[in-house]
């Protein structure tokens, strides 16, 4: 896998940068509110679970609250925005070639392995995340950017615990 | 004068429209950034490429800088936009296993979304498990509900509040700080770039 | 030049400029909109009659809240059923500003109208939506609904109580708490609109 030929066709860091704290600031001058991803997600865990395992999801203390609100629960902004990321994402990987049936991984790992950790990863995220009350996009950029002190302390913490453990799964990436 | 909203301007689908757009303009931007791969994220955390914190804080103070003139200017006002209020503890102890998920799977939970976008597999992987975990999540949050809802519950507590400062002079020393992270950002990333170049010919 | 070095120099000079232009407060909120509020209150189309508030307050199609800004001693002599005390201090805390309902018709009490249109304007400069004024005030609503054994006319300036009650009884004073049954019902022009959009308060991905 050549990375270089493909990490030279990413934008300019900071240049993304500009470009997303745009589409920030027209988030909170639109709706009153920034960005969020995993609230979307929280959205589709529980009409999903509702789909599955019904009854289930009210008998869930947190997605409970989530499918009882009265409207369906894909039916919240949450939702719409996520299928924006996805929708945005997508346009952007095909404008640059990228949308491919592939896995990131580093150098000394398998597939299996890759697979194994990301879904890990995602489980303990998607736990943490609910603690936090946001992500990355909820709360260290919508947070970050409107200056809650909460959602710098959420942002240093994330750094904090990501370089602590780096250590122990560097050979995931290096 | 803003914030506006869109739901109640244009009605639920208008609304809904405008929002599938700035979701767009958020997967777009991202996708540029080079986070749809796994590959740019994790490198932050072994110094090798400082993307992460680069994007993420340029994003913040371009935000913030904006926000702040719109509203010394009367578009926006400050005081109606939706601040996340604060809960310091689960903000802390949530945001440090977040990292620890974030530096284990290579995602976050926007970028898995692009990732996904993308058919990255480990992406979509990602984007299920974080499924799984917050319906963990749902089944023990009863076992520290206290803690989730109650430490260091402070409300809307800003940094200008909580330093006494004013808010231009908080986004102002933010910028500046965000601004000594780029350079020491770059000169990390040259010092591995030279140490790795030394070991491979070493 | 390196496009980082031109954003460089964009974001000193923003940030800069931010310790030098002033972020507006409510008192300058309030100076700024002085003029268009003073033209909105000429108009009279937010001071509602008692009758206006007495049949909000007694229906169910809209959410209600009286806010009383007078002190805390004509609030003690007498206040409408239901309504709440606050201070000038309390109308110019963002804080408290935020938390205030949004769907909800809010109505501002002062003896006369001056008190409640000072509050009124405080709201408005800081864009609070449904918001209005007991036209006359609290005297104009004893004349309508309070009982003439019970409260003597005094002489009394501008925005002061003009009645004298022999004991201070709050809401238990007659005419606090009208019976809807048993009131005359009073001709007035209705002057409050449905709630109108407003912008939503949750937001973030918690």
């Amino acid at each position: 896998m050549n990375t270089n030929s493909k990490a030279e066709r990413y934008m300019n860091p900071y240049v993304a940068g500009v470009l997303l704290g745009v589409v920030l600031f027209a988030s909170f001058m639109l709706f009153g509110h920034g960005l969020g991803a995993s609230g979307g997600i929280a959205q589709f865990t529980a009409a999903l679970v509702d789909k599955i395992w019904p009854g289930h999801a009210d008998q869930n203390a947190y997605l409970a609250g989530l499918v009882r609100t009265g409207a369906p629960p894909l039916d919240t902004w949450l939702i719409f925005e996520v299928v924006g990321i996805i929708l945005g994402g997508f346009v952007s990987g095909l404008l640059a070639g990228r949308v491919k049936l592939e896995t990131y991984k580093g150098p000394h790992i398998n597939n299996r392995t890759r697979w194994a950790y990301a879904l890990i990863g995602g489980i303990i995220a998607g736990f943490a995340v609910r603690i936090s009350r946001g992500c990355t996009s909820g709360q260290a950029l919508s947070g970050g950017a409107s200056l809650s002190a909460g959602s710098w302390a959420f942002m240093f913490a994330v750094f904090g615990g990501a370089y602590a453990f780096a250590y122990f799964v560097r050979k995931l990436w290096n | 004068m803003g914030p506006f909203d869109m739901y109640a301007i244009l009605g639920h689908v208008g609304g809904a429209l405008i929002n599938v757009l700035v979701g767009m303009g958020f997967g777009f931007a991202l996708e540029r950034a080079g986070f749809g791969n796994s590959l740019n994220l994790s490198a932050q955390f072994y110094f090798r490429n400082m993307r992460v914190l680069k994007v993420m804080f340029t994003a913040i103070i371009t935000a913030m800088l904006l926000m702040f003139w719109a509203n010394a200017l009367g578009i926006l006002d400050y005081d109606k936009i939706w601040v996340n209020p604060t809960y310091m503890w689960p903000g802390i102890v949530g945001g440090f296993i977040f990292g620890i998920g974030f530096v284990v799977g290579g995602y976050c939970p926007g970028t898995a979304l692009v990732s996904l976008a993308t058919l990255k597999i480990d992406g979509i992987l990602f984007v299920a498990g974080l499924c799984i975990g917050m319906f963990f999540f749902g089944e023990t949050i009863d076992s520290f509900r206290t803690f989730w809802e109650h430490s260091g519950f402070l409300g809307r507590l800003t940094l200008q509040d909580w330093l006494g400062l004013s808010a231009g002079a908080v986004a102002f020393l933010v910028t500046l700080m965000a601004l000594g992270m780029f350079v020491a950002a770059e000169k990390t990333e040259a010092y591995f770039a030279k140490k790795d170049a030394e070991a491979k010919l070493g | 030049m390196k496009i980082q070095h031109f954003l460089t120099i964009i974001a000193v000079v923003a940030g800069a400029g931010l310790l030098v232009v002033k972020q507006p407060t409510v008192n300058s909120k309030l100076a700024k909109a002085e003029p268009k509020l003073e033209a909105q209150i000429e108009t009279r189309k937010f001071q509602i009659d008692p009758g206006e508030l007495f049949e909000i307050a007694n229906g169910d199609a809209m959410q209600l809240r009286i806010y009383d800004v007078r002190n805390e001693s004509d609030y003690n002599i007498f206040h409408i059923v239901d309504s709440e005390r606050i201070s000038e201090s309390q109308l110019k805390d963002p804080k408290w500003v935020s938390n205030l309902p949004e769907q909800t018709i809010k109505v501002f009490v002062s003896n006369d109208e001056r008190a409640a249109t000072k509050a009124w304007k405080l709201l408005a400069a800081q864009n609070v939506q449904n918001i209005y004024i007991l036209g006359g005030g609290i005297n104009k609503w004893i004349s309508a609904y309070g009982e003439p054994s019970a409260a003597r006319r005094i002489k009394a300036g501008d925005d002061k109580l003009k009645y004298s009650f022999p004991f201070a009884l709050g809401k238990a004073q007659p005419g606090a708490d009208p019976d809807p049954h048993r009131v005359a019902p009073r001709k007035f022009i209705k002057k409050v609109k449905p709630v109108g959009p407003t912008v939503r308060k949750s937001g973030g991905c918690g």
